[in-house]
């Protein structure tokens, strides 16, 4: 399967940013881990550096269990669910995630400081990592309530992994937890950003529910276990040079990426790959 | 010295702060004295109880441990957690445990539902969420599919996206309907339905994937999940009164699985429901017979039917199909209808003639049409990814009795006619293709077909012509048609050039024969159409274009068998046509097609013996030669979608030429009229364009749809001997919108405007004929849950004498509760007794007054049986 990847994958490129196509896996190997009690819906603006203008936009989904909290990408589970109908009626391949979703699943426990996390770059296989999840000494602020989603909320303020946040959490409902790996907070988080701007959640929908968290896996047995170090390792080198990053990735076989710049003109890879994406982590450790 | 008061600076802060420093724990206990697990522990300054300090929370045993520091007298502790009553406790400002006790209760949220996005793309799939489209008093998909942006449904159910009828309704990625899907769009309750798919371009042949474009869109309905596997039966009985008892049942099971799906309905009503309309097939099943002769009934005014159906009607459908093992399928798809209709009118119709006199008659007709009408469908399919096979085997049966009064210039003339037909056709379709592309593609089809039918007039309006006082003609026409091709896929490939040749054999055998009186026709119609075929297509990423150059030799013979005459003839016909598609991108799309084809000879021409074709009409074909006609098809269009901002828009414009070797027309005198023919060299052309255009809005659920098309055309017409040219300008307007400004409002309005005139050659152009159609309706629930509908027809037409405006009022209140609901609806509110309707078209101009169908009141009770 992923031989048809190869060769329909595209990328539009520019000095400022890059498109890319998330590939959508067939999810039909699933493991319920607990069910979700709560649904927590949150829109979600990011960008790789502080620098580029235009966010990407997601929207996330924080399933909130007895004994497990998932955060995944609704974009991507959308398309993945579609692509997976689509094989078991028969089709030979399936379309890709459209737009730029923010290519990270996480899976917490509830009490614990160990995070189960996968991210999927592009074609490339897989990450499935470990990583820690610190409890975040928050500083309350006395400022001004804000309302979200009809919901008054308080502000709080934390350092985290090189970056200082401002949560908005509504003690209106006591769930100390919120996107990624936030939380510790004596109510939801119903929106938080980092200082610069660069990440910003926003809750946008609040549901209690009865469903299933579900952990896949995928089924061409791509994932590649590894550590955060090495995650983040290769993330910076792809970055540095996306473009030379898949071919490598292809075992060096140019002649299958085809490379379109942001002008819509098809581009040299060579030259291609002499562009890099500036890239700043969530957690700058 | 410095080093020391550095020292006992440094102390004397370590003092202070272990002092102001305070250890809080505790534990949180429920009234039965359980520990209760992460609850929210805030400590408050007890002065400014709006300040946290610090917050934790309990542990798998209740309890909590924290580190309070501030000067104030006391601390309060607030525990919260989802499944209890928020409590505090007052405590000293040291260190120190304390218990508090919660009680156990759910927090009550307030749930904010994220709404879907209405319309998204993937890939060649458009995909709507019909939660977004959905209003109270939608009772069908078809109700909810007419909001959606880029597709339009007919009232027999036929849908459209992008301007185009789509090629094939799935259910579930199942096509239970077959040609049928009418009955399914007007009878599934949208409320199963989860998302309707577009998918364009879908071509539903697995190995014909990438080797041949499929232009036609299909549409897939994806179901609810709680819908699947669950039997429905809602049934639904309505009684009323207008100027009799009025009667509307119906009942629709359905049953939807992976594996198999089940629809069967039942419908009766004498309301004014065409029920008919349902039943036809949108596959290309053209009939090969027609009716030669037909008893005259009151034509159909241009309005809605159900304002002048005066009708009894009864239709049952079973629908089924089965899914066989990985890739087959079986499909049973089967009705009956049975439908009297009943119509009043009076007309006066006015041809103009060549020289510049009007033949105009004038008649005052009623009559009464029953018909029963059954088909049946069994169809067998395997679409592996590179075989595919299709078997469909299908029977047609009907019969129509009908018989009319008419009062025509001082004559009270009856009729009676009566028509069946009989038809079975087979279609075969095989695909067979391995991995390297190539292949073969085979088709076959056999149609058999029997149209016997009778007219009788009383009295004869040609003495001169034919004996007695009454006509009594019988007329059966037969057919017995097959028509294959064998091609090969991909035999040479050449970079991203293909060819694919193919063998075509086509066999049609009619027959024609009649009596009235003691004129008679017997004849025979044979024509074999053998030759071979070349598809060359050139396909890259953006760019399609195929050109098939068929070469054909057809032979034809006419076998007059009642003196003996054969007459041969035969031709060597190339019919090439040609289709280029340009992809700019995903939102922008080019399309051009160019055809060129011979019409056939034609037995509905070719007999010499006179057929009574109404009571007034009596045709015979002096030019009785096997002529054909040379038929020209050029169009270029343009398609736009932006599926984020959910506009769909299109142009298309097509000229087209025919010029045939005859020309067919009438000779008028008085209230008979003659069929007659002669040879030409004129030409028909036609031009015409059209734009569409389709906006949703994510505003109060907004959709605005609208068309505008224009046709020219200038034709030759054969009018008492001699040859006149016309022309025609036609041009209209279409609006529709919809809109739900509250949750408890929602409004729909169609409007048409049309503009048409013709003009004789030599002659001025006769004065424009402007018709406006508009129908507009409200819903709205007023407290208590009752929907109440208002429903507004206008109509206007400049030619009408005296009030040219004409409207229409109905009204609608609705209830549902659980699984009832209940309608009771006030059709023609106003008590509009008929309706004035003109009309022009070449150079004949009508009018006619027609019955309409009295106020009435009819309650419905619909409910869920299961």
């Amino acid at each position: 399967m992923k031989q048809l990847f190869l060769f329909i994958f595209c990328m539009l490129v520019s000095k400022t940013g890059l498109t890319q196509e998330t590939c959508s896996r067939i999810i039909d190997k699933a493991n319920p881990v607990d069910t979700a009690k709560y649904n927590v819906t949150y829109s979600l603006k990011y960008k790789f550096h502080p620098d580029i203008r235009d966010y990407y936009d997601d929207v996330r989904i924080v399933q909130i269990g007895k004994r497990c909290i998932k955060d995944y990408s609704d974009i991507i589970n959308h398309f993945d669910s579609l692509a997976t109908e689509q094989i078991r009626r028969g089709a030979e391949s399936y379309s890709n995630v459209s737009g730029e979703p923010w290519p990270l699943e996480i899976i917490r426990p509830i009490r614990g400081e160990k995070a189960d996390l996968k991210y999927r770059l592009s074609i490339s296989a897989f990450f499935v990592y470990q990583d820690s999840v610190p409890s975040l000494e928050w500083n309350f602020s006395d400022e001004g309530a804000d309302t979200i989603m009809g919901y008054e909320c308080r502000k709080a303020t934390a350092k985290f992994a090189g970056r200082r946040y401002t949560a908005w959490f509504t003690p209106e409902i006591p769930l100390p937890f919120g996107p990624y790996k936030f939380g510790g907070l004596p109510g939801l988080i119903l929106k938080i950003e980092d200082a610069e701007r660069q990440f910003i959640w926003e809750a946008i929908g609040f549901q209690k529910t009865n469903t299933p968290i579900i952990e896949h896996t995928y089924r061409d047995g791509n994932d590649k276990r590894c550590s955060a170090a090495e995650v983040e390792k290769t993330l910076v080198r792809y970055f540095k040079s996306p473009v030379g990053f898949m071919i490598s990735e292809m075992g060096g076989d140019s002649g299958k990426v085809h490379i379109v710049g942001k002008d819509g003109k098809v581009m040299n890879n060579a030259d291609a790959s002499q562009i890099s994406v500036p890239y700043k982590p969530l957690e700058i450790k | 010295m410095k080093v020391t008061i550095l020292a006992f600076t440094i102390i004397l802060y370590t003092v202070f702060q272990s002092v102001g420093q305070r250890n809080i724990s505790g534990n949180v206990k429920n009234t039965y004295g359980c520990g209760m697990d992460f609850v929210n522990i805030i400590a408050m300054p007890a002065d400014a109880p709006k300040t946290i300090l610090v917050s934790t929370f309990t542990d798998e045993m209740g309890r909590f441990n924290m580190s309070v520091n501030i000067g104030c007298d006391s601390i309060i502790l607030k525990a919260s957690g989802m499944e209890i009553a928020p409590s505090q406790i007052t405590v000293p400002n040291r260190s120190g445990s304390y218990e508090i006790i919660v009680e156990n209760r759910a927090v009550e949220l307030k749930e904010v539902v994220v709404k879907s996005k209405k319309v998204y793309s993937q890939g060649d799939t458009i995909n709507y969420n019909v939660g977004s489209f959905l209003s109270q008093t939608d009772q069908s998909i078809a109700d909810v599919l007419k909001k959606m942006p880029g597709i339009t449904v007919s009232d027999a159910g036929q849908i459209s996206y992008q301007g185009k009828p789509i090629k094939n309704l799935y259910i579930e990625g199942l096509d239970l309907m077959k040609g049928h899907y009418g009955i399914a769009t007007n009878n599934i309750d949208p409320n199963n339905i989860a998302t309707v798919q577009v998918l364009e371009n879908h071509q539903d042949i697995k190995a014909l994937k990438g080797l041949r474009p499929e232009e036609q869109a299909s549409i897939n309905l994806r179901l609810k999940e709680g819908v699947k596997g669950v039997f429905n039966l809602i049934a639904t009985i309505g009684g009323g009164y207008g100027d009799e008892e009025l009667w509307n049942n119906s009942a629709i099971a359905t049953y939807f699985r992976r594996n198999s799906q089940f629809l069967a309905t039942y419908k009766g009503n004498n309301t004014g429901e065409d029920l008919s309309q349902e039943l036809y097939s949108f596959d290309n099943d053209y009939s090969r017979t027609s009716n030669i002769s037909s008893i005259s009934m009151p034509s159909a005014p241009g309005i809605d039917k159900r304002l002048y159906y005066f009708n009894r009607s009864h239709n049952a459908t079973f629908n089924n199909v089965y899914r066989i093992g990985q890739s087959g399928e079986f499909g049973i798809n089967a009705a009956y209808l049975n439908d009297r209709d009943t119509r009043q009118s009076h007309s006066a119709t006015t041809n103009y003639l060549p020289d510049g006199g009007v033949n105009t008659v004038d008649e005052m007709m009623s009559g009464t049409a029953r018909m029963q009408k059954a088909y049946g469908d069994l169809t067998y399919m395997n679409n592996g990814d590179e075989s595919y096979i299709k078997e469909q085997l299908k029977f047609d049966l009907s019969t129509t009795d009908a018989a009319s009064r008419i009062i025509a210039v001082g004559d009270n003339v009856s009729q009676i006619g009566k028509t069946d037909t009989y038809r079975l056709l087979n279609k075969f379709h095989m695909t067979h293709r391995n991995s390297s592309d190539r292949g073969f593609e085979i088709s076959s089809l056999v149609n058999i077909e029997k149209r016997p039918h009778s007219l009788a007039v009383f009295p004869n309006l040609f003495p001169a012509m034919i004996t007695g006082e009454v006509l009594y003609q019988h007329v059966d026409f037969r057919n017995i048609s097959t028509e294959n091709s064998a091609g090969l896929l991909s035999v040479l490939k050449v970079g991203n050039l293909t060819l694919h040749p193919s063998a075509i054999v086509n066999y049609h055998h009619n027959a024609l024969e009649s009596s009235l009186d003691m004129m008679r026709n017997n004849l025979t119609l044979d024509y074999l159409d053998a030759g071979l075929g070349a598809e060359m297509m050139f396909s890259t990423r953006n760019i399609h274009a195929s050109l098939y150059l068929p070469m054909k030799c057809r032979m034809f013979r006419l076998d007059n068998r009642l003196d003996g005459d054969i007459t041969d003839k035969k031709r060597f016909r190339v019919e090439p046509s040609f289709n280029f598609t340009y992809k700019f991108n995903s939102s922008h799309n080019l399309k051009a097609a160019a055809m060129l084809n011979y019409l056939t000879p034609s037995i509905e021409t070719l007999y010499s013996g006179r057929i009574l074709t109404s009571y007034r009409q009596l045709s015979a074909y002096d030019v009785t030669g096997l002529y054909e006609g040379l038929n020209q098809h050029y169009s270029l269009g343009y398609d736009f979608k932006n599926i984020l901002s959910m506009s769909f828009a299109g142009a298309e414009v097509f000229w087209n030429r025919q010029s045939p070797e005859v020309l067919y027309g009438s000779y008028y005198d008085g209230i008979v009229q003659r069929t007659i023919s002669r040879r030409t060299s004129e030409n028909v052309d036609m031009i015409s364009a059209k734009i569409h255009a389709s906006q949703g809005f994510d505003w109060r659920r907004l959709k605005i749809g609208t068309s505008f098309a224009y046709s020219y055309y200038d034709s030759p017409l054969l009018v008492q001997d001699a040859v006149v040219r016309y022309t025609g300008n036609t041009l209209g307007v279409n609006a529709d919108i919809s809109l739900t400004p509250f949750k408890w409002l929602s409004v729909s309005y169609q409007g048409y405007y049309s503009q048409s005139a013709t003009q004789q050659k030599g002659y001025d152009r006769f004065p424009w004929l402007r018709t406006v159609t508009n129908k507009a309706s409200l819903d709205f629930t007023i407290p208590g849950g009752v929907t109440l509908t208002t429903s507004l027809y206008h109509y206007y037409n400049n030619f009408n004498d005296g009030d040219r405006s004409f409207i229409l009022l109905n009204a609608e209140a609705k209830y549902t509760i659980k699984r009832f609901s209940f309608t009771l609806s006030c059709d023609n509110l106003l008590n509009r007794k008929s309706y004035l309707y003109s009309g022009l078209s070449a150079l004949t101009e009508s009018k006619a007054i027609y019955n309409l169908r009295p106020r009435s009141v009819l309650l419905k009770i619909r409910f869920r049986i299961f």
